[in-house]
């Protein structure tokens, strides 16, 4: 996560500095540098993939810093299974649905067959205009309903002792201190979203 | 006829021409020396009486034990050579202990006796190197009345140095089993109590004994569901004794 | 190979419930170690509920080695004693799960021993019998185990639900349908449950199983144990 910001903030600044759209050789350059001076302890393995002005390019990298470029990739637990699916699936020149679609398959063999992944399926379409993701694209595990009711009833817990305490017994306990206003609000710092 | 049977005598594990294994018939004969012992099953629990023929006035009686616990809920008057049913009953009752401890219950009555019935045929000459070495060169020279209480009720069991055993209402061994089983026979009837079949024990141990009953020379015991095995002492023997006494 | 190089990453890497086998390795004298360690895990659940007059056990049918599945259907629940292979009358369930070589030769044995009981003492064995029994074979073993954790349930001699549970050396537990641990409120009174409520119980523990648990799934296997036989239910799970 902190690699792929680094590597997101650093082609920016790349980018700025040349004037040209970035290139997906460029991230992945980038990254397998980074990835290599750090000699595997920086535990990334990537899949980078996208469109630049010299076409649509598909990259993995790995955490000592070896990349591959291939016409598909797989990686994770589920990497033999989805890459069973590509091994005997794959054809040259798909149509778009037909890759998103090949995709999916892989990516369920994965689901079903490899216990180390998970539940559903993500998809992110990427193209020289834009980048679309299907978020849960395909969900073929859906939770089942539960047979029983599992809520426990008000009063379920014992109540041992009872107390009451009024406000006027700890008011004595709090120190109320005006606060000059500032105008502006403080941001905390925003959780990054796996997107 | 002697002469014709010498020849199988000294193979024990031989048949003779007849189908007979004579020094297993032979065991059998032992018994029929052996003191009298006798059983009788009621539907409250089974009682054991044995005969203790007392050869010297100097014999401390209470040194003959002719009726042994096995288990808790087992127990068994013997007749022959009292020193072969030592081991019968040693295998008994580890038997019976290692069904304990494996199980967690206690053994049934009939498989006690098919465990030490399983014992009486290991006699014989063995090839060497065989898995298993039989362990006594001749057949046991005593028989068994086991008595128990197990889940089926009261039960008493014959068992025989030939290895077979049979179940009874009421079972006489040892010389005076032929006159004892006779009485017993005419005298026992389903509906017995358990005093009801002390008395008839004695009495026909009364009968067949050589020397007057009194309650040194004769030993009682029960098994019953509440107490299990238990061998009478010195009083009890005495109220026993007396009760027949008195009619 | 993308592919390849990136699964072998996972899985030297022990990530879930059980222990990685020690590898070989070098000694401190700069020689290298071998061993062998006889055990896998299987993975897998099992559970068992006593009722009044019924016992109920429960497992998956997931067979699984690290991150793959070897089967989707192998039972981890066995008939014990009846007659014949298929266990005709019997009245008594073990159920396990770890190694599973170890938990069909256990249930093997087991099922031996209960099937020659019924020959030399002439009638079943009891629930409790047969569960003292186990806990000396698996204690019979107690330096090289069985690597399992079992549960036997059955019927008791008064048509009670019983029900057993074992580490790989020893019985743990006995359990009564009626025994409740906590605090002792008047409106929490334990009390034994009825079959159906048992029943959904169940299903509802390894739906809620399968969405925790990965080695968990693919199939249900349930044994109602009744003094009238034993029900055999399988029912599907998520296969995710």
């Amino acid at each position: 996560m902190f690699t792929t910001a680094l590597i997101s903030s650093n082609l920016e600044l790349h980018a700025l500095s040349t004037g040209r759209k970035p290139r997906v050789v460029t991230v992945m350059t980038m990254l397998k540098q980074h990835l290599f001076r750090y000699q595997g302890h920086i535990g990334a393995y990537l899949v980078v993939a996208g469109c630049d002005p010299t076409g649509a390019h598909l990259f993995t990298v790995h955490a000592h810093g070896s990349t591959d470029k291939l016409p598909y990739v797989t990686m994770g637990s589920g990497s033999l299974a989805a890459m069973s699916v590509f091994e005997t699936q794959w054809t040259r020149d798909m149509s778009r649905e037909q890759a998103v679609k090949l995709c999916a398959e892989a990516i369920q063999a994965g689901i079903f067959n490899d216990l180390g992944s998970g539940s559903n399926v993500d998809v992110c379409v990427i193209t020289a205009e834009k980048t679309t993701l299907m978020r849960n694209y395909i969900t073929p595990n859906v939770r089942e309903r539960k047979m029983r009711d599992y809520k426990f009833k008000r009063g379920t817990t014992a109540i041992l002792d009872e107390r009451v305490v009024r406000r006027e017994a700890i008011e004595k306990y709090v120190t109320v201190e005006e606060v000059a206003e500032t105008g502006t609000t403080a941001v905390g710092e925003r959780m990054d979203v796996d997107q | 006829m002697f002469i014709a049977r010498s020849e199988y005598d000294r193979g024990i594990n031989t048949f003779s021409p007849e189908g007979r294994l004579f020094q297993v018939e032979y065991s059998l004969e032992a018994i029929k020396l052996g003191s009298t012992a006798i059983g009788v099953t009621t539907s409250a629990g089974t009682i054991l009486g044995v005969e203790k023929r007392i050869t010297s006035s100097l014999l401390e009686t209470s040194s003959v034990e002719k009726v042994v616990e096995i288990d808790r809920h087992i127990g068994c008057a013997m007749s022959g050579l009292q020193a072969d049913a030592r081991s019968m009953i040693e295998h008994a009752r580890v038997t019976s202990q290692s069904h304990a401890f494996h199980y967690g219950e206690a053994i049934k009555v009939e498989s006690c006796t098919q465990a030490i019935c399983d014992l009486a045929l290991r006699f014989g000459e063995s090839a060497s190197g065989e898995e298993e070495e039989s362990i006594m060169s001749r057949p046991f020279g005593v028989a068994l009345l086991i008595a128990g209480y197990d889940e089926n009720g009261p039960s008493l069991y014959h068992a025989e140095p030939s290895g077979t055993f049979y179940r009874y209402d009421a079972k006489a061994i040892g010389s005076g089993s032929e006159g004892a089983q006779a009485e017993l026979q005419a005298s026992y009837h389903k509906s017995l109590t358990l005093p009801e079949a002390e008395e008839m024990v004695l009495k026909t141990l009364k009968q067949v004994m050589e020397e007057k009953l009194d309650a040194n020379n004769v030993q009682l015991a029960s098994v019953t569901k509440d107490k299990g095995f238990r061998v009478y002492g010195e009083e009890e023997m005495k109220g026993c004794v007396g009760r027949i006494e008195g009619e | 190979m993308a592919a390849l190089s990136s699964y072998s990453m996972s899985a030297s890497t022990p990530t879930f419930s059980f222990q990685q086998p020690p590898q070989t390795s070098s000694a401190a004298g700069g020689q290298t170690q071998h061993s062998f360690y006889p055990y896998t895990d299987n993975g897998g659940s099992t559970l068992g509920i006593s009722g009044d007059s019924f016992t109920i056990l429960a497992g998956d049918t997931r067979s699984t080695s690290g991150y793959n599945i070897n089967t989707r259907h192998e039972p981890k629940l066995f008939r014990i004693g009846g007659s014949g292979p298929t266990h005709k009358n019997a009245r008594i369930v073990l159920s396990v799960v770890g190694f599973a070589a170890d938990g069909r030769a256990l249930q093997e044995r087991l099922d031996t021993i209960v099937k020659l009981y019924r020959y030399q003492h002439g009638k079943d064995i009891s629930v409790h019998a047969c569960a003292q029994r186990l806990s000396h074979i698996l204690y019979g073993k107690r330096f090289f185990p069985y690597y399992v954790t079992a549960i036997l349930g059955g019927i008791d001699e008064e048509g009670k639900g019983a029900l057993y549970s074992y580490d790989p050396v020893n019985l743990k537990n006995q359990y009564e349908p009626e025994a409740a641990q906590g605090l002792g409120k008047p409106q929490l009174v334990a009390k034994p449950l009825d079959r159906k409520t048992t029943e959904e119980l169940v299903r509802d523990a390894f739906t809620s199983a399968v969405e925790r648990h990965i080695e968990v799934g693919d199939g249900l296997q349930m044994m109602v144990i009744t003094k009238d036989g034993i029900e055999e239910i399988i029912s599907p799970l998520k296969q995710d």
